[in-house]
C-alpha cells in the first residue's frame, strides 16, 4: 500500500467512526424526541397484539 | 447523402456495447420488474446517448455549441440537485411515520443499518480511489436512490451514472442478497424471537411535530444536512398537516412519478461509453453489492447486541430491515419470519426499522457531506 493510500484509507477511517458515532447519536436524539412528543401529545391505546 | 450515413460509419463497438446495457436495463425493468421506473428510463436513455452524435447531448456544430435536451435536464436537474431533491419531498410525502412512535427503540436500527456506506468507502480507498470517490461509492449503500444521486454529484460526478445504476440494481435485488447474510449470521431460535407492541393510536399532533423538530434538530447539528433531510420532512408534513391532502396526493404520484422519470432518463446522459465502459465500473458494481451485505450485516449485528442488553428480546432479523429500501427490506424480513414461524407476524416492526432506515440514510448522506473534504 502507498503512503498516499494509507493516508487517505486513514482519512476514511476517521470519517467512519465520526459518522457511525454521529448517526447513533441523532438517531438517539429522535428516540428521545418521539418518547417525549408522544408522552406531551398521547393517542389512544387502542389494544394489544404480539 | 453522407450525412444519412455518418452515424453507421461513426458508431464504435464500444458505443455499441453501451447500447446493449441499455437494452439489458430495459428487459431487466420490463421482464423482472427491478426497479422499472428508473431502469427503463436510464436504459432507453444509455441507447439515446450512444447514438453518434446524437442531439440529446451537447455538440459543437460549425464552430458553436449546440446545447441537447439531456445536457440541459442534466445541468437544471442534476448539477443543481434540483430532481434529487424533488424525489425526497415525494418520498417524505409517502412515508408514515407512525410505526416508529410504536415502538421508537427500532430507530437505532436506521444508523446500524448504515454501517454498508461507511465500510464500504473504507474498501474503496484500497481500491485506489480518492476519498470523495470512496465516500460517493460508499452512499450506494444508503440503499436510497436519489440520496446516492445526490452526494455523487457533488462528489464525483464522472461516477453518477456506474453508481446510480448500481444502486438502484441492488435496492432491486434486496430479497435476494439479504436472505443469505441473514441466515449466516443466525441461528433459528433468534430467527423465531416473537416481538410485542400495541397499536396505540399517534396523535395528529405528534406527527405534525416530529418532521418540524427533526429538520430544526439535524439542521442546528449538521447544517449539511438540512436540505436532505428538510425536502423529506416537508414531504412528511404536508401529508400529516390533513389540511395539503391534494398536494399530499400530488406529490405521492403525480411529482414522483414525473421526477423519477425525469431523473432516470437524464442520469442516462451520464452513460457514455467512454465514461462507462471502464474498470472502475465493475468495482463499483462489486464494491455497491459490499455495501449491501454490510448494511444487512450491520443490522442483525447490532439487533444482537442489543439483546445482550435488553429484557425483551428483539429477533434480529428486523435489524436488517434498517436498510433503507423500503418497503422491499420490510416484506423480505416478514416473509422470512413467516417461514421461520408462519404465526410470528413482524412486519409491523420490520416496517419501524425500515422507515427509521429512511431517516438513517437521508441522515448518513448528510454526514458524509459534511466528514469529508
Amino acid at each position: 500500500m502507498s503512503e498516499a493510500m494509507r493516508m487517505i484509507f486513514q482519512q476514511a477511517l476517521a470519517v467512519t467512526g465520526k459518522g457511525m458515532l454521529a448517526l447513533f447519536a441523532f438517531m438517539f436524539l429522535f428516540y428521545v424526541l418521539l418518547v417525549v412528543v408522544d408522552r406531551i401529545f398521547p393517542g389512544k391505546e387502542s389494544a394489544s397484539s404480539d | 447523402m453522407e450525412g444519412l450515413f455518418i452515424g453507421f460509419t461513426a458508431i464504435t463497438w464500444r458505443q455499441l456495447l453501451m447500447m446493449a446495457v441499455g437494452g439489458l436495463l430495459i428487459y431487466l425493468a420490463i421482464k423482472k420488474e427491478y426497479e422499472p421506473a428508473l431502469l427503463l428510463p436510464i436504459g432507453f436513455g444509455t441507447i439515446l446517448v450512444n447514438i453518434p452524435f446524437s442531439s440529446v447531448l451537447d455538440q459543437i456544430e460549425g464552430g458553436q455549441q449546440i446545447a441537447g435536451a439531456l445536457s440541459i435536464f442534466f445541468r437544471a436537474g442534476i448539477l443543481t440537485e434540483i430532481f434529487p431533491l424533488l424525489i425526497f419531498v415525494a418520498i417524505g410525502a409517502m412515508i408514515d411515520f407512525s410505526p416508529l412512535f410504536r415502538k421508537p427503540i427500532l430507530l437505532l436500527f436506521g444508523a446500524a443499518a448504515q454501517f454498508g456506506i461507511f465500510f464500504t468507502m473504507m474498501a474503496a480507498t484500497l481500491l485506489g480511489f480518492d476519498l470523495k470517490e470512496a465516500a460517493a461509492i460508499g452512499i450506494i449503500g444508503s440503499a436510497d436512490g436519489p440520496t446516492s444521486i445526490y452526494v455523487a454529484s457533488r462528489f464525483a460526478r464522472n461516477l453518477l451514472g456506474p453508481i446510480s445504476v448500481a444502486a438502484y440494481s441492488y435496492m432491486a435485488l434486496v430479497p435476494i442478497i439479504q436472505p443469505p447474510v441473514i441466515k449466516l449470521l443466525t441461528s433459528r431460535a433468534e430467527r423465531t424471537i416473537r416481538m410485542d407492541g400495541n397499536q396505540k393510536t399517534i396523535s395528529r399532533t405528534t406527527l405534525v411535530l416530529f418532521p418540524i423538530l427533526v429538520t430544526g434538530l439535524t439542521g442546528m447539528f449538521a447544517p449539511t444536512a438540512v436540505a436532505l433531510i428538510g425536502f423529506l420532512m416537508f414531504g412528511n408534513l404536508v401529508r400529516e398537516c390533513g389540511v395539503l391532502n391534494k398536494l399530499s396526493l400530488a406529490a405521492q404520484n403525480e411529482l414522483a412519478s414525473l421526477v423519477t422519470l425525469l431523473l432516470g432518463i437524464t442520469i442516462a446522459s451520464t452513460m457514455t461509453a467512454d465514461r462507462f465502459l471502464q474498470v472502475t465500473t465493475l468495482f463499483i458494481i462489486g464494491l455497491g453489492l459490499c455495501a449491501f451485505i454490510f448494511d444487512t450485516a450491520g443490522g442483525v449485528l447490532f439487533a444482537k447486541l442489543l439483546n445482550l442488553a435488553l429484557k425483551k428480546k428483539i429477533n434480529p432479523m428486523i435489524g436488517a430491515a434498517g436498510i433503507s429500501a423500503f418497503p422491499m427490506s420490510a416484506r423480505v424480513i416478514h416473509t422470512m419470519g413467516l417461514k421461520e414461524d408462519s404465526s410470528n407476524y413482524l412486519l409491523m416492526y420490520a416496517v419501524s426499522a425500515n422507515v427509521s432506515g429512511q431517516i438513517g440514510s437521508v441522515l448518513a448522506g448528510g454526514l458524509i457531506l459534511a466528514l469529508v473534504h
